[in-house]
């Protein structure tokens, strides 16, 4: 155990307490830009398999229409679905779990930052002196600015939401993790093939953003700023990768009528509409070959004139 | 998502509020030790049993988690002991335990007293943090009554050494501060380039004190310019340094105690140990006894500085060591209060333990360390 916690020490927990501290010194002795900074750094060096991630998904979205042919041709033969599932993906050259890798890769940054925010804005002598033993000693910038100061617009970043002063900000942390998930979670849910999916998806876009908003009442407030800075840069980089949609199909709620999938929270309308679903491998590939182009190149005034005519056809 | 929320249900359970522990040191009058619990006690021990004489209960200020954490070395003057909680309380006690008078120091719900209270000059000074700020307060010693306020521009962690009417102190602001007792006046301040929390220690005209960015200083107590630096550790200063016979004795975080010429801050002789030395060392005899981290209680000969026999106590070692005569306490995360008697072979030997956590009487065969 001594041994993993060295490596978890030495890997995750000391360059991450180390860069934000020289962070700090470089950004005017501001801790929230210092984790602003650091966390777009991250998501950055995550940019490759997020853009790999959101391919995956494109691909899986655009699957859909085959693999509901699949479920109903084998509707009682669970091997064979099974095994035909697995044969459509070899097929067409996606990877099942190919998306939850940024993911996986999160949760490390997501743990080390639990701690490092900790032992840089640490809450009692102790923790202080504990500092010492993670900070490099051939970095002399990072113990020339000890003690940090934890304050960002007027919020001590190492205080807990929930205590942060007066009232009723001590929400304003949550609601705003919140907010940023189920943005974020309306940008990269995939579209579903069955009601039951279309359930588990509209709980998921619900529950996850509320779990979140919930847990950090209880978590530092320099946790809830990396979350929501991190949300943003992921809603940001989903656009350009998938296109805006999911975000201009809400703006513009109540002048259109909605997706049934998208109204449901299950699916991103611009891979679920059935011009493209009657298309989905020619759309796809035009997609992949460039990823950047998506429902960019076209106007909003063009998808709201095609979701027109779609409507109309309907 | 399912590893989401698994994370987040994890590290719910992780985030707990932290409470400070304290590390209280003692000091010894006549035959009996004076100190402070990390059970939010303050205690008067006999000397020779470790029996319990009187004990004080500190009084916690609203719902403040850590608050009865006792940090530094109570102050005994004139019949009196004075000692400060975490939470900010000042408290004045006669030597038999009964109250003097209490005072909420800067009548701040947010106030956290680290330092120990020095008494000079018929006044009480103490520091202390408040957010991102901090002052030093002197009180009257007799009746509690705030005399006047020194701000810095953040905490006072140290206990302040007075000399010749003027106090001695550094800030987590970076700064070292030379102040009139009487007044409250600045009379120079010297850059750290680092936070200081080490209490200084003055002699032969110098005030010697280290820092959080490794550097050890010795000011002329007269200006503040420096006469020499030592750059040798690795780590920060945290605790304070001894002087004795022409040599200082400073503990670093880097987990060695460095033994330099008062005069010219040349390094005599390290000693080393396996985690930070937080708290201050002491001279019994003729030799040096340091704590550590890693748990071990060292004594080196002052000429030589090799190490001799440790007892290895086993716990988090965090507080400054208390000397009578050839007696040192050491209190250590255990909740434990040990008397070690060095013998004059430089072997140290337990003649007692007092669990402050407990009432019940540990037979000393059963945890006897050295």
């Amino acid at each position: 155990m001594d041994l993993i916690g060295e490596i978890w020490n030495g890997v995750i927990i000391r360059p991450m307490i180390n860069s934000l501290v020289l962070l700090y010194w470089m950004f005017f002795s501001n801790f929230g830009l210092a984790i602003i900074v650091f966390t777009v750094l991250v998501r950055g060096a995550m940019f490759p398999l997020t853009v790999k991630q959101s391919r995956s998904m494109k691909a899986m979205s655009a699957l859909q229409p085959k693999m509901k042919e699949v479920q109903e041709k084998y509707k009682g033969d669970r091997p064979r679905l099974s095994q035909e599932t697995m044969k459509l993906y070899k097929e067409n050259g996606v990877n099942p779990i190919g998306c939850i890798g940024p993911l996986v890769l999160q949760m490390p940054i997501f743990f080390g930052l639990f701690w490092a925010l900790r032992g840089t804005l640490p809450s009692t002598p102790e923790r202080l002196a504990d500092l010492s033993t993670h900070l490099y000693s051939w970095l002399p910038q990072v113990h020339q600015v000890v003690p940090l100061n934890g304050q960002f617009l007027t919020i001590q970043l190492a205080d807990y939401s929930s205590k942060i002063q007066p009232m009723p900000f001590n929400f304003l942390l949550p609601v705003l993790v919140g907010a940023s998930m189920w943005l974020m979670q309306k940008m990269t849910t995939m579209p579903s093939i069955n009601q039951q999916q279309a359930s588990t998806n509209k709980m998921m876009l619900w529950m996850m953003p509320l779990m979140f908003g919930f847990f950090t009442l209880n978590f530092e407030a320099g946790l809830a700023l990396y979350w929501i800075v991190s949300n943003i840069v992921g809603i940001v980089i989903q656009g350009f990768i998938t296109g805006w949609e999911p975000i201009t199909t809400l703006l513009d709620f109540g002048r259109t009528p909605a997706d049934p999938d998208a109204a449901d929270g299950g699916s991103a309308p611009a891979l679920s509409s059935p011009s493209q679903e009657e298309k989905p491998n020619e759309d796809d590939r035009d997609d992949s070959e460039n990823p950047r182009r998506g429902n960019r190149d076209r106007s909003k005034g063009a998808r709201r004139r095609a979701s027109g005519r779609r409507n109309r056809r309907r | 998502m399912a590893l989401l929320v698994l994370s987040l249900l994890v590290l719910a359970g992780c985030s707990q509020v932290e409470s400070a522990q304290g590390s209280p040191s003692g000091a010894v009058v006549d035959d009996t030790l004076f100190i402070g619990t990390q059970d939010g006690d303050f205690l008067a021990l006999s000397i020779e049993t470790g029996e319990t004489l009187w004990s004080f209960r500190l009084r916690l200020r609203g719902e403040k988690e850590g608050g009865r954490a006792i940090y530094g070395a109570p102050a005994i003057s004139e019949g009196a002991v004075y000692f400060a909680g975490y939470d900010g309380m000042l408290y004045a006690l006669t030597l038999d335990g009964d109250e003097i008078w209490d005072t909420t120091v800067g009548q701040s719900e947010t106030i956290k007293i680290v330092g120990g209270p020095t008494v000079a000059d018929g006044l009480v000074l103490i520091g202390s943090s408040d957010g991102n700020m901090g002052n030093m307060y002197a009180y009257d010693a007799e009746s509690g009554s705030l005399e006047w306020t020194f701000p810095t521009d953040n905490g006072i962690w140290t206990t302040a050494t007075v000399s010749d009417g003027i106090a001695y102190f550094g800030s987590l602001d970076h700064n070292i501060y030379a102040v009139n007792v009487t007044s409250g006046n600045e009379v120079w301040r010297f850059p750290a380039e680092g936070a200081v929390t080490a209490k200084p220690v003055v002699a032969n005209g110098k005030v010697f004190v280290g820092s959080f960015n490794s550097v050890f200083y010795a000011l002329d107590a007269a200006t503040g310019q420096a006469a020499w630096r030592f750059d040798g550790a690795d780590k920060w200063y945290w605790g304070g340094a001894i002087y004795h016979e022409g040599a200082i004795y400073a503990p670093s975080l880097d987990g060695n105690v460095y033994a330099l010429e008062s005069a010219t801050g040349d390094l005599m002789w390290t000693l080393e140990s396996d985690g930070p030395v937080i708290g201050s060392p002491a001279v019994v005899g003729d030799r040096l006894a340091s704590t550590s981290m890693d748990g071990r209680v060292r004594l080196v000969r002052l000429a030589g500085g090799q190490d001799e026999r440790p007892c290895n106590i086993g716990e988090d070692l965090r507080t400054s060591l208390t000397v009578n005569e050839n007696t040192i306490y050491v209190a250590g995360d255990d909740h434990s209060i040990r008397a070690l008697n060095i013998k004059s072979n430089g072997n140290p030997d337990e003649t007692w333990v007092h669990f402050t956590d407990s009432d019940i009487p540990v037979p000393l065969d059963s945890t006897k360390v050295c």
